[in-house]
């Protein structure tokens, strides 16, 4: 969350040693600790002080800066640089609720299913694609419930359906990833149809915080379907295809 | 068609019963998603139950009673190709020490921790991050089994370099990963 709200790394390492790791120091301590140059630090502490954000005493000649812990928005400061990417998967009543309903449609999760009726089948498969926007482990068994319907989804409902929750793409990316791993030209084809030709550029899969830090592995590990689709994610095909086939081959033994 | 697919409690009332199927002790180390879930309570489907240099020839009749008992039919997998830290079983950490004859045990938090960063994916991390939920890791053990592990790693260092840094960066901030950064490490 920081990194995304201050842009200015100095700003940011030194909110994050005062505010999360409670430093203090003279404004060259503060600046080795946090790894920036010297100048830029006392800029940025001194201009930290004119808002009432650090606290600077003196001590042997030198000046000593802390967190300004009366600040009156001193606890939405703590909270702000202690800010992580969500910790695990949502666990909410919706996600939860979706991830019964998958089980159902066949995606190998632990569980217990939600039966699904007929005429409910694309709706699921659409919140499927949504959540596994936001739960990595959730993606990499999507491959799995997307061939295992492959049969029984009606494809105009299901187009017409992630159209209007705006996933049309990404459901057409995950539908050549499961059609890349099972080596399935049909599907292939039909993932086509579902490709918004109005994108342009490379996004993050993953509306996940981590998503936006780890892009030099994503840039290494995003599979060559994905990038095809315009998405980048750290998540290689060999591991959607491990999941997929071990899955698969205990399904059919 | 069904998948096969179990959750920890599955994987316990497995247990339990080829606990009941065995004549003889047998040790198993176990890792992966069982271990996971087993040592840490970290949710995670799996379809088999994966070990580590354990005699799972000795497993084989009873296993098959199990699945039967149970009508749970959990393949028992060795893998060979999973890399620990050095001295990782001086500290595996005892699971389900009640059953009589199968004595199971899985990596310490930080052993499976630096392990899985060995590939560090967003599905691992993601997985590690509710590990840390659920088993608060210390962040310079967890460097230190990383980098003693990385020393007899057989492979490409550059990206677990990049998964730690990314990790510790996510969970303790980016102070706390300054250190680990892959771009100044040389």
């Amino acid at each position: 969350m920081l990194s995304y709200l201050v842009t200015s790394k100095v700003r940011r390492r030194l909110l994050e040693l005062l505010w999360l790791h409670e430093a203090t120091g003279s404004a060259s301590e503060l600046a080795r600790r946090a790894r920036v140059g010297f100048s830029t630090a006392y800029r940025e502490l001194k201009a930290m002080e004119s808002f009432g954000l650090v606290a600077v005493r003196g001590e042997g000649g030198r000046e000593v800066y802390a967190a300004a812990s009366d600040h009156p928005d001193a606890s939405l400061l703590r909270q702000l640089v202690a800010s992580k990417p969500a910790a695990a998967a949502p666990r909410d009543q919706e996600a939860e609720g979706v991830r019964r309903r998958a089980r159902a449609l066949g995606a190998p999760l632990p569980v217990v299913p939600e039966p699904v009726p007929d005429a409910e089948r694309e709706q699921v498969v659409v919140d499927s694609v949504r959540l596994a926007r936001r739960d990595a482990t959730f993606a990499r068994v999507m491959p799995v419930m997307l061939w295992t319907q492959r049969d029984n989804l009606d494809r105009e409902r299901l187009q017409a359906t992630a159209l209007r929750a705006h996933e049309k793409h990404a459901l057409g990316f995950l539908v050549a990833l499961t059609a890349e791993i099972a080596g399935d030209p049909e599907l292939r084809a039909w993932s086509e149809r579902l490709r918004d030709h109005r994108a342009r550029g490379t996004r993050p899969f993953f509306a996940l915080a981590s998503s936006r830090a780890s892009h030099t592995l994503a840039a290494r590990r995003t599979p060559q379907v994905a990038r095809d689709w315009g998405f980048s994610m750290d998540l290689d095909l060999d591991s959607f295809r491990t999941a997929f086939d071990k899955h698969m081959a205990v399904a059919e033994s | 068609m069904s998948l096969a697919r179990f959750d920890t409690a599955e994987i316990v009332r497995f247990l339990v019963a080829l606990d009941g199927a065995l004549a003889s002790r047998v040790r198993v180390v176990v890792i992966g998603g069982s271990a996971l879930a087993l040592g840490y309570g970290v949710a995670a489907a799996t379809s088999d139950v994966d070990t580590y240099e354990s005699r799972n020839d000795l497993l084989d009749e009873a296993a098959r009673v199990a699945r039967h008992v149970t009508g749970l039919s959990i393949p028992i997998a060795n893998s060979g190709i999973a890399q620990f830290p050095p001295g990782y079983d001086d500290r595996l950490v005892r699971v389900l020490p009640d059953l009589a004859h199968l004595e199971l045990w899985v990596l310490d938090a930080h052993d499976l921790a630096a392990s899985k960063l060995l590939r560090g994916n967003e599905h691992d991390r993601q997985q590690l991050r509710t590990l840390h939920e659920m088993a608060p890791l210390d962040r310079a053990t967890l460097v230190e089994r990383f980098h003693a592990l990385l020393a007899v790693f057989v492979g490409n260092p550059t990206e677990p370099r990049w998964a730690l840094f990314h990790f510790v960066e996510e969970v303790w901030g980016e102070i706390a990963a300054l250190d680990l950064d892959p771009r100044s490490s040389g």
